[in-house]
């Protein structure tokens, strides 16, 4: 099966062309298996890396991934177009993150939340220089901020992960989550917020929340 | 309007005001909240292994063959493919046999009548079966009783 083509066909047009991923939709709606797999290498990282983010267990991310694809290739049929077929895929992906948490009956840490002032920073940030929008974060800070976004419930999780990782906006979220938009803003607030006073020591000096 | 008592309503899940709402925008665009988001952006991205990749391409493949399976049975499977044959040739020699052996399904009252006098008939009979010439046959009206008139739809005056 060539499903490389498809990716090949992507990468040289660079961003997809305009009507392209409603083809392929299309296409997939007829059971082509060509079609679905130009989609699953369109979404595949997007999809894998926000599950790795959501379920701790790396076998057990990869299987939840696979089966976020395998729900798409099953229920095409209902994918009806008003929304993205991003928001539809993410909705996916969340819902079934959030049922294998149910299933699991985790408990995340509560991190306490103070409004005012917390004072100086206890730690210097390990680099000066360090600008967070470069892609390479040095390793301690990188699993602190994983044990951060670990110890959040699954509703701020994933609502963190969609914006801040993903990219999608507020309505997009609230589409694919299935809830008002300023819950998601809510949502979104309170996640950064938890996030914030775990990773307060690498934050600026000044004002914490 | 306390941030504190802003963070209390949203830890809730209880509805905020108009000016709550527009503190939360504010808020979602503060320094500390981007920084926050940047740190998250900045996450390594983890790809899927090519192994993981084969495997799903492999599932994908299987529920393609889901669908087909009834008909690829059919031509691959002999024993399956005369099984089915089998029970569909014996659900239309039922059909037909039911059909077959079935009463009259209609029944009208021209029928009725035509046994009834069939039935009149055969009763004129002569005892010992041998001088057939006064036999009844069919069309021919039998003595008429009295109490004709009331199985034929008389009446009882006459009586």
């Amino acid at each position: 099966m060539e499903i490389a083509l498809g990716a090949i066909r992507l990468s040289r047009s660079g961003a997809a062309e305009p009507g392209f991923e409603d083809s392929l939709v299309r296409r997939c709606k007829q059971r082509d298996a060509e079609a679905f797999g130009m989609l699953v290498e369109r979404y595949q990282s997007r999809v894998y890396g926000f599950v790795r983010h959501m379920v701790r267990e790396q076998e057990e991310a990869e299987d939840v991934a696979q089966e976020v694809f395998i729900k798409a290739f099953q229920n095409i049929e209902r994918f009806d177009g008003r929304a993205a077929f991003a928001t539809w895929l993410f909705k996916i992906a969340a819902n079934l993150c959030i049922d294998r948490a149910r299933r699991k009956d985790r408990r995340p840490e509560v991190v306490n939340l103070t409004y005012g002032d917390s004072g100086p920073a206890e730690h210097e940030p390990p680099d000066s220089k360090f600008d967070p929008h470069i892609a390479a974060i040095a390793n301690e800070m990188e699993k602190e901020i994983e044990a951060a976004i670990q110890s959040l419930s699954e509703k701020l999780r994933s609502v963190l992960l969609l914006h801040d990782l993903e990219g999608l906006s507020y309505e997009e979220i609230a589409g694919a989550v299935g809830v008002p938009v300023g819950t998601v803003k809510s949502r979104l607030f309170l996640a950064r917020a938890h996030l914030q006073s775990a990773l307060t020591k690498y934050m600026a000096h000044g004002e914490a929340l | 309007m306390k941030p504190q008592e802003i963070m209390e309503k949203l830890e809730k899940g209880m509805p905020l005001s108009r000016e709550e709402s527009a503190w939360l925008d504010a808020q979602l665009e503060s320094e500390e909240q981007n920084r926050v988001a940047s740190f998250v952006q900045g996450l390594p991205a983890p790809t899927p292994s090519l192994a993981w990749r084969a495997s799903l391409e492999e599932r994908i493949l299987r529920e393609i063959g889901k669908k087909r399976s009834f008909w690829r049975r059919f031509e691959t499977n002999p024993l399956f493919a005369s099984s089915l044959v089998a029970a569909a040739a014996a659900v239309l020699i039922a059909v037909v046999w039911m059909k077959s052996t079935s009463p009259e399904p209609a029944l009208n009252a021209e029928k009725i009548m035509e046994w009834h006098e069939e039935a009149v008939a055969s009763a004129s009979l002569p005892g010992d079966g041998v001088n057939m010439e006064g036999f009844a046959t069919t069309g021919q009206q039998g003595k008429r009783d009295d109490t004709d008139g009331l199985l034929y739809g008389g009446s009882l005056h006459s009586l």
